[in-house]
């Protein structure tokens, strides 16, 4: 018996086998861990920083009004005198939730017509992959704008717009794992245990596909953030005085010459999440590799 | 005159938990023209040490010793100069040709890249690449496509002009196999070293790519390294043998004497694993423990934790070489005590302290281990099991019995092809009669596509027949979704590959509970029994809590037979049970078997494509061709006196480690189940084929107990096995191509 298996014995010996794991591995990725920093300082400035910030993002105060950045406001001020800095943090609970919401949803869609198209098979794999098709045949971000324009401009509207056109690529990675889990004797061997199709469901199916799905949404909640922030900005998303990132971008490009902060603060703000994600989405994609799997795949 | 010399070579890896000594201090000699052998278990270090020659050890790092080939040291030059070895003076064939060949390209594509590769240095233009017409150069291409053809033929692949075209999923494994020889021949290499040749493959189309390799040392006057687990293959074909454990060669030696007076007690306990046709049905001798996952890299002899001859000396100091023969070095500290020893079937292991004999006729010990059943109607007590075997008098009524099962295959894809009438089909299994009693062991044999498989899928309920009935204790029962709960709990089953078989993503725990959940255990009652069922297939209790890649591939099978046996089952159906799995684990998991048998009372059906496998544990055995049994009647019989051509071929063509004879090799692949050769199914690739095996099929003929189909049953079980294998008739239609050493 060797070091390494002894180690394991205990359940607390083999999380902290895990653990290290997952510390080695950032610690090689410093790509991977600067996205995970991202977007950990995203999640705490969305939930605290509204606490925190002195100013309101609505409070209009015109006498202020487009004021460049200094130490009674950080950002400088927007046309109508609100603190762009307060704005931006607030704004940063309405991107991070709706991009949440959004990518929950898509998930659930998508994983559940996955799953049962994969495993159902003939011809309703066959009509749930056709309708896929469909919708993969119009460009997601038109489609969207479709949507949203039907629905009329609200911050509601575009996420079910989001949220009907994004899930295609979840049902698709889903169906063709299912289609290989299937076929796996551990299945057959729960099959001849007697279990019935929901459990065959919960506890062989759906655990194999997560690893997949996970990678997908987290370099999808960059996506939803950037699409909330385009519609928007063209104003169909979040209706003024909202401070959402894109609206904010929209305000602010009139006075692009004179009052730069207005648009940059936006900007940067959804570049940076939008990086973060990313990041954070290749990282575990190199970490959730089935190669990686004997160290990593109890995360 | 020495090709290659490996000398005190050290290959490690650095991983996030230390450094992995995988290749610890090992030497090695090959000449020109001499096929050695390297054998070891899984984790010894083999591949790792081929891979360090042909410089293929990434991420590994060589840190000690040297690599001479042919005057110059491989460890000491740059990474592009050993790419030029690699191919035309070094080649490497590894273990699985279906992964090993790109599927996007045909085989005679891939055979003339590795010939362009090594035919000039200019490489190749993007345009005689795409063959683009008129401006590619034509005349090159078809020159390395003739040189293509030419080494398929070399290699042994019947109508090379045909195949030279084929994708490699239109060729069968063996094909594969050949077709990845060719390209390691492409560059006329002095050394070619095949990493596990034939594991992947069948045993007749094993025996077939042996002899190749042993043709091709001989013409080409190349080197020969050949990497195994299973001494028979080794012993087969090799002129030096060398054994591998630790990362360190523990002994070498010739071939004959390396068999004959094995020293080292590591070779002793392999050798003794392996099954031979006279072990009839006693206990396997096993090699205790397994290899440990890593060596610390101290001083010692690294098989000393597992040894039984092990002393504190040999866990402080490293053994010395010694010379105890012509050629034949030994690294071990307590040679005296080994000799001392002299039985080599002894070493290794105190774990055969039970009595040899029959030990599961024993009576007694089954009592121990007697569970009462809930209804209490049915008999755990195992029955001495001599008597019922032949006989059909005491067998009473089958338990599992397949009645005029044929399971066919639609192999149109769409419902356009259907709709044009494309509708051709595969039978995979054809009107199959097969009855399991209870208390046997049953054992189904044929190379693969024989319809083995389908026919347990068939019989568990994993799929449906398109005619016939599988029957459970005399009542029709249809798939798995149609049985009753104590239907599904009467019948086991045992995959072949323990990875594919158990999710990854459960622990051995809740994997072995699953039958009890589903049969609506509570918690306690299931924690009990998988106590009891980890401890009856021998893992310690704390398996229960880990993740199924903590355990290795003998492990996790055992956790599968756990899962199988967990709600009583009256039946179990091992399919391929111990052919993904290490010589010593094998033996340890047939023991296994045995005992379970013995204490539970259960019946078994055991498919394999390995003979000796099914020779040790089966009463009845059952040979399967092409969906039909062919053969079927008591084990002994059987392999003793087979009484169809087929029967004889598959035992013809087992590796063996004690005779030196010839044999007679099956010629070509099994045929398709799509085109069923008319008459006997056989006669194709028979030796003995007359004209009247293509007309009419051959009925079931008795030949003393045995049930054959060929026409000429008598003539074949009068034969025998062993005796020289001559023709009813000179001129056979096809004749058995017969090779000599």
């Amino acid at each position: 018996m060797s070091v390494l298996e002894d180690a394991r014995d205990g359940d607390g010996a083999g999380r902290r086998q895990v653990g290290r794991a997952i510390v080695g591995h950032l610690r090689h990725n410093p790509f991977t861990s600067a996205g995970g920093i991202i977007v950990v300082v995203l999640g705490v400035v969305a939930i605290v920083g509204p606490v925190v910030v002195p100013h309101d993002p609505t409070t209009q105060t015109l006498q202020n009004r487009l004021q460049a950045p200094s130490l009674v406001h950080p950002l400088g001020t927007d046309q109508l005198g609100r603190d762009v800095l307060a704005r931006i943090v607030y704004g940063a609970r309405y991107s991070l939730g709706i991009a949440l919401l959004v990518t929950a949803i898509r998930v659930v869609i998508g994983t559940g017509v996955g799953l049962v198209a994969g495993y159902a098979g003939g011809w309703i794999d066959e009509i749930l992959m056709r309708l896929v098709d469909i919708q993969l045949a119009f460009p997601g971000l038109v489609l969207a704008l479709v949507v949203a324009g039907i629905l009329g401009p609200s911050l509601r509207n575009v996420m079910i717009a989001l949220a009907v056109v994004g899930w295609t690529t979840y049902a698709r990675v889903v169906r063709g794992s299912v289609l290989s889990i299937r076929e796996r004797e551990y299945v057959a061997a729960a099959k001849l245990a007697g279990t019935p199709r929901r459990r065959l469901f919960r506890r062989h199916l759906l655990p194999n596909v997560v690893n997949p799905v996970l990678v997908i949404a987290t370099l999808n909640l960059g996506t939803v953030i950037l699409a909330t922030a385009g519609l928007s900005f063209i104003g169909l998303g979040a209706q003024p005085p909202t401070p959402e990132w894109g609206t904010m971008l929209s305000d602010g490009r009139n006075h692009l010459r004179s009052a730069w902060w207005i648009v940059n603060a936006p900007g940067v703000a959804i570049m940076l999440t939008v990086l973060g994600f990313n990041l954070l989405g290749d990282g575990l994609r190199d970490a959730l590799d089935p190669r990686q799997q004997t160290k990593l795949e109890e995360v | 005159m020495t090709l290659l010399t490996v000398d005190n070579l050290h290959t490690r890896f650095e991983t996030n938990d230390g450094v992995v000594r995988a290749v610890d201090g090992a030497s090695l000699t090959i000449d020109r023209g001499e096929i050695v052998g390297l054998v070891g278990e899984s984790g010894s270090g083999k591949s790792v040490l081929a891979r360090s020659i042909v410089g293929l050890h990434s991420p590994g790092r060589i840190v000690e010793g040297a690599i001479d080939f042919d005057g110059v040291d491989l460890t000491d030059v740059s990474a592009s100069t050993r790419e030029r070895y690699r191919g035309t003076d070094i080649a490497m064939v590894f273990q699985d040709p279906t992964a090993t060949l790109n599927p996007v390209f045909d085989v005679g594509e891939q055979i003339a890249e590795s010939l362009r590769v090594h035919d000039d240095s200019s490489g190749q233009s993007l345009l005689d690449f795409c063959h683009v017409p008129l401006v590619s150069d034509r005349s090159r291409w078809r020159r390395h496509r003739e040189r293509a053809i030419e080494l398929m033929d070399q290699v042994g692949i019947a109508d090379p002009e045909d195949r030279v075209d084929a994708y490699p999923h239109e060729l069968s494994g063996g094909m594969c196999q050949r077709a990845m020889l060719a390209i390691a021949l492409a560059g006329d290499p002095d050394l070619l070293i095949a990493d596990e040749p034939t594991t992947a493959l069948d045993t007749t189309t094993q025996a077939r790519i042996l002899d190749q390799l042993r043709e091709l040392a001989a013409e080409t006057d190349t080197a020969v390294l050949v990497i195994s687990h299973d001494f028979g293959v080794v012993a087969d074909c090799c002129d030096r043998v060398a054994v591998m454990y630790g990362g360190e060669i523990v002994e070498r030696g010739p071939t004959d004497r390396l068999l004959e007076s094995p020293e080292h007690p590591y070779t002793r306990g392999l050798l003794s694993c392996l099954l031979r046709a006279d072990d009839g049905r006693d206990r396997l001798p096993t090699i205790d423990g397994t290899v440990p996952e890593r060596f610390d890299g101290g001083p010692g002899c690294p098989f000393a934790s597992r040894c039984s001859y092990g002393t504190d000396d040999c866990e402080r100091r490293d053994p010395a070489v010694r010379t105890v023969g012509p050629d034949h070095e030994v690294a071990c500290h307590e040679l005296e005590a080994v000799r001392a020893d002299d039985s080599p079937a002894a070493a290794g292991s105190p774990s055969e302290s039970t009595p040899p004999g029959r030990p599961r006729a024993d009576p007694s010990e089954s009592v121990t281990r007697d569970r009462a059943r809930a209804d209490g109607s049915r008999t755990i007590d195992a029955r001495g099991r001599s008597g019922s075997a032949g006989g059909s008098a005491d067998r009473g009524d089958p338990i599992l019995e397949a009645r005029g099962v044929t399971r066919t295959y639609d192999l149109a894809d769409s419902a356009i092809q259907r709709a044009f009438g494309d509708s051709r089909t595969l039978r995979a299994v054809d009107g199959v009669n097969l009855a399991v009693y209870p208390g046997e062991t049953v054992g189904l044999v044929g190379e693969s596509a024989s319809g083995k498989s389908t026919l347990a899928k068939l019989l568990t309920g994993l799929e449906a027949p398109s005619t016939g009935e599988v029957r459970f204790d005399g009542e029709p029962v249809g798939t798995v979704a149609d049985r009753t709960a104590d239907q599904l709990a009467d019948v086991g089953v045992v995959f072949q590959n323990p990875q594919g078989s158990i999710n990854p993503r459960q622990r051995v725990r809740e994997t072995i509970a699953e039958p009890l959940l589903e049969r609506g255990w509570d918690s306690e009652c299931r924690r009990e029994r998988v106590r009891e069922l980890l401890d009856l297939v021998g893992l310690a209790e704390r398996y229960g809590s880990r993740r199924p890649h903590q355990l290795s591939g003998g492990q996790l099978q055992r956790v599968a037979i756990a899962r199988a046996i967990a709600l009583e089952p009256r039946v179990v159906v091992f399919d391929e049970p111990v052919s993904a799995l290490d010589v010593s684990v094998r033996a340890q998991l047939l023991n296994l078997l045995a005992d379970l048998q013995r204490r539970l009372g259960l019946t078994y059906l055991v498919i394999s494509h390995d003979l000796d496998v099914v020779r040790h544990v089966a009463d009845r055995v059952a040979v399967m061709y092409l969906g039909e049994i062919v053969e079927r009647g008591p084990a002994e019989r059987v392999f003793d006196r087979p009484s169809h051509p087929y029967t004889a071929a598959l035992l013809e063509a087992v590796p063996r480690i004690d005779d030196g004879t010839d044999a007679t090799r099956l010629e070509g692949p099994i045929p398709s189940g799509v085109d069923v050769p008319s008459g006997c199914r056989f006669h194709p690739r028979c030796p003995i084929a007359e004209p009247v095996c293509e007309t009419d099929e051959p009925d079931s003929v008795a030949v003393g107990g045995v049930d054959s189909h060929c026409h000429f049953a008598q003539q074949v079980a009068s034969r025998g096995v062993t005796e020289d294998s001559e023709s009813p008739r000179d001129q056979s239609p096809d004749p058995p191509d017969t090779t000599t050493r």
